[in-house]
């Protein structure tokens, strides 16, 4: 054959060419030796137990199938009864049947996985129920800084409504619980809840709910994974918090819940920290406010203290002042300079009379009155009346005008003769 | 003047209902608007009493609160009915 395949494919590939023997044992080596031992979960379809002893099975999932055999010696220490569809996680090492050219697993231990299917339902279930938009996050609620009643749906005789009561309580949180008893694992359970949860809506007394109980396996928990309780979580009326179990643990509720704690006591942890945090914010906004207005009242007076000064400068008492000042002022500079015009006045008034003093006419006014005394002496010795006194008289008519001549009297006219001491009438006969 | 005595009275009772988280949020609104500054002081004395009003009920809110632990029971009748939870010792 060897000598054939040369002469037909002459191209120096004869060293690649192996028998299917030494091929399918070189898989097996690769194989037996490359794999070790493991664990694989699938589902047991094909079962076929031989009048050997030996069982063979097929284990598969959705996506591949693997060939599996189960000997006699080791079928007789399970435990678990092998059927078709069971769920189950088996032990073993892969092998090569070389006769056959098939690999498959030698099972050495067979358990059933109830976990893993209740794993897939969880995982499936919530691919759902998330595609549906239950778990979205616009969908989640803040929590009431202040709950004042605050619902717990659990079993009141577990640890989980002991331990929420007494952390809020040693928190020294207030307001008021109600535990909404229900029972919370095996069958039922769901139910339970669900109908507690509508009582809660119908009561309408509660700010908040709780859902949950203490820890326990995957069994103990799955209430809170099954979908209609998930779906009542998701549309309570009232927010809603999940605390299920212990902080690994993770359920469908906790996703259709506002808010997953991690367990119970979290849950109370959670709702005190927000009272706590809400007295602060009253506090922080009661201080705030207050200083806000005592810094305004303060920024106030102070403008008022300076608008006051700046007032009372432009007041009609200050202007007053300030008018007394200025008319001082002015009557003083007033004065000031009319007793300094005087002064110049006076001076210019001595300096005239003196020059006046010295070009005084004085002696020519006793010459000019002494020529006028000796004027007047001769007017007296010329006037009528030293006539009168050298013993004269003068005539005269009625009209006072002298008369000088007879001619000029009639007869019977009336005349007056003055003397130095006086006057007589007369009539001319 | 009955008119305005009324709505007071309509306003206090809503205000009263306010529950603790509206009225915090209402008054820290409140506050930060007086923070700025250069609110008018007449406007600032008109945030604040309306803030000291929302405060006194938050402050009254947390005052008045008292823990009670109580659970639900169901009556023969199918009624419900609240007693009080009896709690293990606190230590």
């Amino acid at each position: 054959m060897k000598t054939r395949e040369k002469t037909l494919f002459d191209d120096g590939a004869t060293s690649a060419v192996e028998s299917v023997s030494e091929f399918t044992r070189r898989v097996k080596t690769l194989l037996e030796s490359g794999i070790r031992p493991g664990w694989v979960r699938g589902e047991i379809s094909n079962l076929r137990a031989q009048a050997s002893g030996h069982v063979y099975f097929s284990l598969k999932d959705a996506g591949a199938q693997l060939s599996a055999v189960l000997f006699r010696g080791d079928a007789a220490r399970q435990s678990v009864k092998l059927r078709d569809g069971a769920q189950v996680v088996v032990y073993g090492e892969v092998s090569v049947y070389e006769a056959r050219g098939q690999y498959q697993l030698i099972v050495r231990a067979v358990i059933e996985d109830g976990v893993g299917k209740l794993q897939r339902e969880f995982e499936a279930l919530k691919a759902r129920l998330a595609a549906e938009g239950l778990f979205a996050a616009e969908k989640k609620r803040a929590l009431p800084a202040l709950p004042q009643t605050v619902g717990f749906i659990t079993s009141p005789t577990g640890a989980a409504a002991q331990d929420f009561v007494r952390i809020l309580k040693r928190r020294d949180w207030r307001g008021r619980v109600i535990i909404l008893p229900a029972k919370v694992q095996g069958e039922g359970a769901a139910a339970e809840m669900i109908a507690m949860l509508k009582l809660a809506e119908e009561l309408a007394i509660f700010d908040l709910l709780v859902i949950g109980r203490g820890g326990g396996s995957i069994e103990d928990l799955w209430a809170f994974n099954e979908e209609l309780l998930v779906r009542a979580v998701a549309a309570s009326a009232v927010p809603i918090i999940s605390a299920v179990g212990h902080e690994i643990d993770f359920t469908l509720c906790d996703f259709a819940a506002d808010v997953r704690a991690e367990t119970p006591s979290a849950a109370a942890e959670l709702i005190s920290s927000e009272f706590v945090a809400g007295v602060e914010r009253v506090e922080r906004a009661s201080e705030t406010m207050h200083s806000a207005l005592q810094d305004a009242v303060v920024r106030a007076a102070e403008r008022l203290d300076h608008a006051r000064s700046r007032l009372r400068l432009l007041s009609p008492d200050a202007q007053i002042e300030q008018g007394f000042l200025r008319l001082d002022d002015l009557s003083n500079r007033l004065w000031a300079a009319l007793r300094s015009d005087v002064q110049t006045r006076q001076g210019q008034l001595a300096d005239a009379r003196a020059a006046l003093a010295r070009v005084s006419p004085e002696t020519r006014v006793q010459l000019e009155s002494h020529r006028l005394l000796s004027l007047w002496k001769r007017l007296q010795a010329a006037s009528p009346a030293s006539v009168l006194n050298r013993g004269f008289a003068i005539v005269r008519d009625e009209q006072g005008m002298p008369v000088q001549k007879k001619a000029a009297v009639r007869k019977g006219q009336r005349l007056v003769n003055q003397f130095a001491d006086g006057e007589v009438r007369v009539t001319a006969d | 003047m009955p008119a305005p005595h009324r709505n007071v009275a309509d306003v206090e009772a809503k205000e009263s209902k306010l529950s603790f988280e509206t009225a915090l949020g209402k008054l820290e609104t409140i506050v930060e608007s007086m923070e700025s500054g250069d609110v008018p002081l007449a406007e600032l004395l008109a945030k604040f009493e309306e803030g000291s009003k929302l405060l006194k009920i938050c402050e009254a809110r947390l005052k008045d609160a008292e823990l009670k632990i109580e659970q639900l029971k169901r009556l023969k009748d199918g009624k419900p009915a609240l007693e009080k939870f009896e709690t293990a010792r606190d230590e």
